[in-house]
């Protein structure tokens, strides 16, 4: 049996926020392993903590306890550059409104990460990701000019532009029609085909449903986290 | 960092009345400065030539306590003029008194400048402050009631009387009725150009000024002198002669000197006061950053998300400021040098003179100091966006 490799771990994570005099238990010991080609999938309703999570997986926050491990390399003492460095250079977000740059066109958009981590512009790169994705024909157009689906494909190929080991997507399809929905979940499936890591953070069962592993969580706590076949 | 540029400008078209009316505030400020630093130059680069032209060799002894339209009472007396003449590196020397008199010219009254020299070495004198006969001749004699004029009344004479004065015309001056015998050629100093000159007798008749005060002594001293040592020595044998300071004594160097202190000490002060309105440029500046870092507040959360660092964050706040700047100062620089050009033209058309000197080192400074108001006045602004934590950016609307 090939073990797998270990992208991501959280080992009894804890987030506490402190509202006034009140403290907010986020996460209250979430340990958790992300393998190298999984599709998985971080259902919870909301306040179930699903939101902190996703920002400790993406290095957006640090934990109050416990230990984040990134590629085997633990993070918890990171200062705001490095993990803006780890972000850039691991983590590929997508969002679920998007979040281009509207000045910016596609193919800027998809450059922009790679200017932050000094990786040398190669332009056929970005221009061979977003013609992955289905977007070879606009590669000029600003966000204001594509669709809801396309500027999606364009956030998912932005956040591909660095290679990183783990995409984390934030409800990809929260914003998009059914049909529109359905396509982002594809191409999210066939970049896992192709070796991405993928993460969906997600309120939807049907969207969950449709990842190899669904992993639940409720109070901050992991409920339930199972490998399962889908067609 | 350069990379980052191109992502800037795009910032800066997305808002560009903004931008360029911030930018205006800058340019107003640059234009100011420029174009006062630009005249301020051409008056010093104007009295460096005047300077070069007064020559090496004359010396200017002056009373301390001129007052306008005659002699006073601490002025020179003959055995002060020997005493300098005695001086072993003077060539020679003319003493003259300087006055205001009423002169009466074809039924027209008016006031004239006027200078009675000693004639005695006079066309040699004339010679050392570039004081050509344009037509007619110098004084023959001391005694004779005869007038030099300069250039303007015989060729700009519109604008000083009706009727432009010759060889041969006749001028009453006080209660004496004097002869035209020479008109200067152009000198270039419009002081001298306006000026009427008879000889140091005639004057004290015009003036009635008693016999021994003369206003000044101009020294021509010999070729090849050190004309600063001469001057030393001057003023130190009148010192001992004279037993009190109550007189100057200015050679072309400290001539030019004292009125480059002046004009260095007025331009500090206008530039000064210019660079106020550069200040308020760079208030813009802050100002119109404030406002982006909160209206961008979601986009910098979504940069930061992608792996922007918060020195990412920051460069690109001070590069939007300092391209702001930058502008501003290009545009002000030409601005100010159009103004510069254009004060001196007009001016120059109202017969007067203004010059102006355009300085590489002024256009690079109008750039350089533009810029750094930009990257000085984004800097708060830019510091707090670089500071802004990305999940709270990202919750923005």
């Amino acid at each position: 049996m090939v073990k797998k490799k270990i992208v991501l771990e959280l080992k009894d994570v804890h987030k506490i926020y402190k509202m006034g005099e009140v403290e907010v238990k986020a996460l209250r010991g979430v340990s958790l392993k992300i393998y190298k080609g999984d599709f998985a999938s971080i259902m919870g309703p909301s306040g179930s903590g699903k939101s902190t999570l996703m920002h400790i997986i993406g290095a957006l926050d640090l934990p109050t306890n416990g230990e984040v491990y990134i590629d085997k390399t633990n993070i918890n003492n990171y200062t705001e550059n490095q993990l803006a460095g780890i972000r850039g250079k691991k983590i590929g977000f997508v969002f679920q409104e998007f979040n281009l740059i509207q000045t910016l066109t596609a193919l800027e958009n998809v450059r922009l990460p790679m200017l932050f981590q000094e990786v040398e512009d190669r332009k056929c790169h970005c221009e061979d990701i977003l013609k992955s994705v289905g977007l070879g024909e606009r590669l000029d157009h600003k966000p204001t000019e594509l669709s809801g689906g396309q500027q999606q494909r364009v956030a998912i190929a932005r956040s591909l532009a660095n290679n990183p080991d783990i995409i984390l997507a934030d409800e990809p399809s929260g914003a998009l029609d059914s049909k529109s929905s359905k396509e982002i979940l594809k191409l999210l499936y066939t970049l896992n085909k192709k070796g991405k890591t993928i993460i969906i953070i997600t309120h939807d069962k049907n969207i969950a449903e449709k990842t190899k592993r669904q992993i639940k969580i409720k109070d901050g706590l992991i409920v339930e986290d199972k490998n399962v076949k889908i067609k | 960092m350069i990379g980052l540029v191109p992502f800037v400008i795009k910032n800066l078209k997305r808002r560009k009345l903004r931008s360029w009316l911030t930018i205006i505030g800058v340019i107003v400020g640059v234009l100011a400065i420029v174009s006062l630093m630009s005249l301020a130059q051409g008056l010093q680069d104007s009295i460096t030539s005047e300077f070069d032209r007064m020559g090496a060799r004359k010396i200017t002894v002056a009373s301390k306590f001129l007052t306008f339209g005659g002699a006073s009472e601490s002025g020179f007396t003959n055995e002060d003029v020997q005493e300098i003449e005695r001086i072993f590196d003077v060539d020679f020397v003319v003493p003259a008194i300087e006055s205001v008199v009423r002169i009466n010219y074809n039924n027209e009254l008016s006031f004239i400048n006027i200078t009675g020299y000693k004639i005695d070495n006079l066309e040699e004198f004339f010679e050392q402050e570039d004081m050509t006969i344009l037509r007619g001749a110098c004084f023959s004699n001391s005694r004779s009631r005869d007038i030099i004029v300069g250039y303007d009344y015989y060729n700009d004479y519109e604008n000083l009387f009706k009727r432009r004065i010759d060889v041969g015309t006749r001028l009453r001056l006080g209660t004496q009725t004097y002869n035209v015998v020479g008109v200067l050629d152009d000198t270039g100093d419009q002081r001298k150009n306006r000026r009427m000159f008879v000889s140091i007798e005639n004057i004290r008749e015009i003036t009635n000024v008693k016999e021994e005060i003369i206003d000044k002594i101009y020294v021509i001293i010999k070729e090849n002198r050190d004309i600063e040592a001469v001057g030393e020595r001057i003023d130190e044998r009148l010192d001992r002669f004279r037993g009190r300071d109550d007189y100057d004594v200015n050679t072309p160097a400290r001539t030019a000197e004292q009125q480059r202190e002046i004009l260095n000490i007025v331009s500090i002060v206008v530039i000064g006061i210019a660079s106020i309105s550069l200040l308020v440029g760079g208030v813009g500046i802050m100002n119109s950053m404030y406002t982006s870092v909160v209206e961008r507040k979601k986009e910098i959360g979504i940069l930061k998300a992608i792996g922007a660092k918060n020195t990412d964050i920051l460069t690109i706040f001070l590069l939007e400021a300092g391209i702001i700047g930058l502008i501003g100062g290009f545009l002000g620089t030409l601005g100010g040098i159009g103004l510069a050009i254009s004060v001196s033209v007009i001016a120059d058309l109202l017969g007067a003179e203004f010059a102006y000197s355009i300085n590489p080192l002024v256009c690079f400074f109008g750039l350089g100091f533009s810029f750094l108001v930009g990257i000085i006045s984004g800097f708060l602004p830019a510091y707090q966006a670089s500071k802004h934590e990305p999940i709270e950016s990202l919750r923005e609307e």
